[in-house]
């Protein structure tokens, strides 16, 4: 459940990534392969070579889907569903690699926005993703 | 873990602790903060702490203050000792287990959140390398402090 001030902050969040999905969601990747390599078997196209054109796309793709989840953030799991799907049947990316991804988007929002990403920022932030996660894995089993 | 210089990138480590030990009162109160604002459940164990009903009057208090400037004089010790972590933390893991009773999740979440204060002090300077070295040393102290527990 998130509050009235929450959705507002999420919003600020997603204000700030908006117009920078490519370079944002490509460094992304790049800190979620150097900081914890084990994440590149979810992604043998993109981890051997760090091509930057391809991280570029698939890191604009990923923070596409976030901005829908925040277009919808009280209707995650019909927006999701399709991506649930995806990740249920095809990627199967064990759950506890999400909170790893997490961090990592932090740790790009705080490196890149400073002082315009605060601490009750961070905190909606994370609440939301870790709620997109629950919703991307609750198809499993 | 193997030595400093095969585990860890000592340069980087290096650099950024340099900064890191000549800026620690920047970094003792906002971590703690931000931890205690992230994630609120970790404020259970600081029931005797007075205020901590909002972000603001976490940052305005004094024990949240105190107790973040210990705990970061700690992992400034941490960066000291790398080779020697489990050593080092011996007597604070069994604190922390025995007297304190914390869940050892919360070093992680810590750790964490220290990383994301530094990527916010650094800003472009704290590369994806300089993350993973800063992440390694969060984890092993993490793994240090858990190592007591029984």
């Amino acid at each position: 459940m998130l509050s009235a001030q929450e959705r507002a902050q999420i919003a600020q969040v997603w204000d700030l990534i908006a117009g920078h999905e490519a370079q944002f969601g490509a460094e992304l990747l790049l800190r979620l392969f150097t900081v914890y390599p084990s994440t590149k078997v979810y992604f043998p196209h993109l981890s051997s070579c760090h091509d930057a054109t391809q991280l570029l796309s698939h890191g604009q793709r990923m923070l596409a889907a976030v901005g829908a989840a925040v277009q919808h953030m009280d209707h995650l799991r019909a927006a999701l569903s399709p991506l649930a799907d995806l990740h249920a049947l095809v990627l199967r990316v064990d759950p506890a690699n999400f909170p790893l991804l997490i961090q990592c988007f932090h740790v790009v929002l705080a490196s890149h926005l400073q002082d315009e990403f605060t601490v009750e920022m961070q905190a909606a932030w994370d609440k939301f993703l870790t709620g997109v996660a629950v919703v991307l894995t609750e198809k499993y089993r | 873990m193997g030595a400093k210089g095969e585990y860890y990138p000592s340069k980087l480590i290096g650099k950024v602790l340099k900064i890191f030990c000549i800026s620690n009162f920047v970094f003792d109160m906002v971590s703690f903060h931000r931890l205690l604002v992230v994630y609120p459940w970790t404020q259970r164990f600081f029931d005797s702490f007075g205020n901590l009903s909002s972000p603001s009057a976490i940052l305005g208090n004094p024990k949240v203050k105190a107790h973040g400037k210990k705990v970061l004089t700690s992992f400034g010790d941490a960066i000291k000792n790398m080779d020697n972590l489990k050593i080092t933390f011996a007597k604070l893991s069994e604190l922390h287990c025995d007297k304190l009773h914390v869940d050892p999740e919360n070093f992680k979440l810590l750790g964490n959140v220290l990383v994301c204060v530094l990527a916010h002090h650094f800003g472009k300077e704290f590369t994806p390398q300089v993350q993973a070295a800063y992440q390694k040393v969060v984890a092993g102290v993490a793994n240090a402090l858990a190592h007591k527990y029984h």
